[in-house]
């Protein structure tokens, strides 16, 4: 075998393994949303498309998805920005080797054990009842399957995080943050100001690839909303899952139509972003 | 002031979750509002290992499922990304598949895995995670096809090494690391994975994931725990002999 048949051979196994399916399963979901597949299928229709778009069900779910990443995101990143600025000189601090902690954890034992944290028979629930602080399961407030998704957000937090606190560490040590901070307040800076116009900047400037692709993760998020979101709103991912999976057959077709609605976005994302998301 | 009390709650926050998921396994009848006042036993630990329960059996299929998927991942991924180092418009088409939700990418695919019969069998669910673990270990090892790696192989064939001498003598001890950190890495995805498999697997193929949730859904906590302890406590300890891999999982792209 040449060394072209082997290069060749490879090339082809390469794109059989990611390309090949990814086209399959995006056109039979096309043709499925137009009525030109699957069990129900009538002929070419844009009746499933109308459905979805006049039930304002599309938007409501993207809109969703979009308040559950940017909002877990922003307190991702401010927390990870405080920490690591106040653990950047630390030595050995405990708390630096227990952030490596929630890494080894799927996103499914995480929302797991949140639950068991956060619900109002949960473990704070509990402690705050031990203290008197309430009289009856019902008077804690609902932190999971909530209006808010504060348990999603918690969880995301928990999860994600601690790698950017060590990130922003590792970062930050690279760039020389402690001789930038001693030149700053050689020239009259006070600490705010270092965090707010150099710090802070430099950090997310940096690491802006691995952000987007986070919110790419977060956006296609499934285990944690699915333990701990509400049956509506839903995430993308949920919204899909539920309308493909479930026994009424009418309402397969809409969820192909929003499998191709994510593909497309994340597709279209990932292109215009392509260029700048690389190894950090 | 504020920062010193701040990092035992940190503590907390962090440690709290993996205290809870073996709390829970080894309590019983935890009726709210009881908090310590509950018995404690290691019956569900002892009636696992005594291979009364099916949870170990779900382990050995995660184990298994994992190990194939990542050792053809990491076998496959070398090479290929070595021929794509100088296709950067090849390679980047990689992401597609790896960004997309697994579940979605499942639900999207689930029509051709029960067209050619592998729905809901353990090939199947096999061959579905190897389609989006597969990308995730080309584009790892595409940061390792570097200029440097490319000059030395280059170096040692016009020194007159065969192509078989370059990759045995040079390019394999050279990319060890690199193939113990894809296989661990691609192993934990698969170890992990749990939309794509509930989707091909619908339900039938059992591995640890697939029996947690099970677990969570018959509204069981203290199975779903042992089950959640079991998928996490070995990786927990491996991460404590080697946190820089962990690192690498979550920073590629």
């Amino acid at each position: 075998m040449t060394n072209d048949m082997k290069k060749g051979i490879l090339i082809g196994t390469y794109f059989i393994l990611t390309i090949v399916p990814l086209i399959m399963g995006l056109g039979y979901s096309l043709l499925y949303s137009f009525g030109m597949a699957g069990l129900m299928n009538n002929g070419f229709t844009f009746e499933h498309w109308q459905k979805l778009l006049a039930n304002s069900e599309l938007f409501i779910t993207i809109g969703y998805s979009i308040y559950i990443t940017l909002f877990s995101l922003f307190f991702i990143l401010t927390f990870a920005l405080l920490f690591s600025w106040w653990l950047v000189l630390k030595k050995n601090n405990y708390v630096f080797n227990l952030l490596f902690l929630p890494l080894a954890f799927p996103p499914l034992i995480a929302a797991f054990s949140w639950y068991y944290i956060l619900s109002p028979a949960g473990i704070i629930s509990r402690i705050v009842y031990y203290f008197g602080m309430t009289t009856d399961i019902s008077d804690f407030p609902r932190l999971v399957n909530d209006d808010y998704s504060v348990g999603i957000i918690l969880t995301h937090i928990f999860l994600i995080f601690p790698l950017f606190t060590i990130l922003f560490i590792q970062q930050a040590k690279k760039e020389r943050m402690y001789s930038l901070k001693e030149i700053s307040f050689t020239l009259g800076s006070t600490k705010n100001q270092f965090f707010l116009k150099v710090f802070m900047p430099l950090l997310l400037k940096k690491t802006a690839p691995l952000i987007l692709l986070y919110a790419i993760f977060l956006i296609g998020a499934y285990e944690v909303p699915l333990l701990l979101g509400q049956s509506s709103p839903r995430m993308i991912t949920v919204f899909i899952s539920d309308k493909m999976t479930r026994f009424n057959l009418q309402d397969i077709p809409q969820g192909h139509a929003m499998a191709v609605t994510y593909s497309v976005l994340i597709i279209g994302i990932t292109t215009l972003f392509i260029r700048k998301i690389k190894t950090v | 002031m504020i920062k010193k009390s701040l990092y035992p709650i940190l503590a907390i926050v962090l440690v709290l979750p993996m205290i809870v998921m073996f709390y829970l396994s080894l309590v019983s009848h935890w009726s709210f509002p009881k908090i310590f006042d509950v018995s404690i036993s290691w019956s569900l630990w002892a009636e696992m290992f005594s291979g009364n329960s099916n949870i170990l059996q779900s382990a050995l299929l995660s184990l298994f499922l994992s190990t194939i998927i990542a050792s053809t991942a990491t076998f496959f991924g070398f090479f290929v990304s070595q021929q794509l180092s100088d296709r950067n418009l090849f390679l980047k088409l990689s992401y597609f598949p790896y960004l997309i939700a697994p579940v979605v990418f499942g639900a999207m695919l689930q029509f051709y895995f029960t067209l050619i019969g592998l729905s809901g069998s353990v090939w199947g669910v096999l061959l579905a995670q190897i389609l989006f673990v597969f990308p995730y270990s080309v584009l790892l090892f595409s940061t390792f096809w570097n200029e440097r790696i490319r000059q030395t192989a280059f170096q040692s064939m016009t020194l007159g090494a065969n192509t078989w001498q370059v990759f045995l003598t040079v390019l394999l001890p050279m990319s060890k690391p690199w193939l113990f950190l894809c296989f661990v890495q691609c192993f934990l995805i698969s170890w992990y994975e749990y939309g794509i498999t509930q989707l091909i697997g619908v339900g039938k193929v059992e591995t640890l994931p697939i029996k947690t949730m099970l677990f969570i859904k018959e509204a069981n906590p203290h199975l779903a725990a042992l089950s959640a302890c079991i998928m996490v406590f070995p990786i927990v300890l491996f991460l404590i002999v080697n946190r820089q891999l962990f690192l690498k999982r979550e920073i590629i792209g």
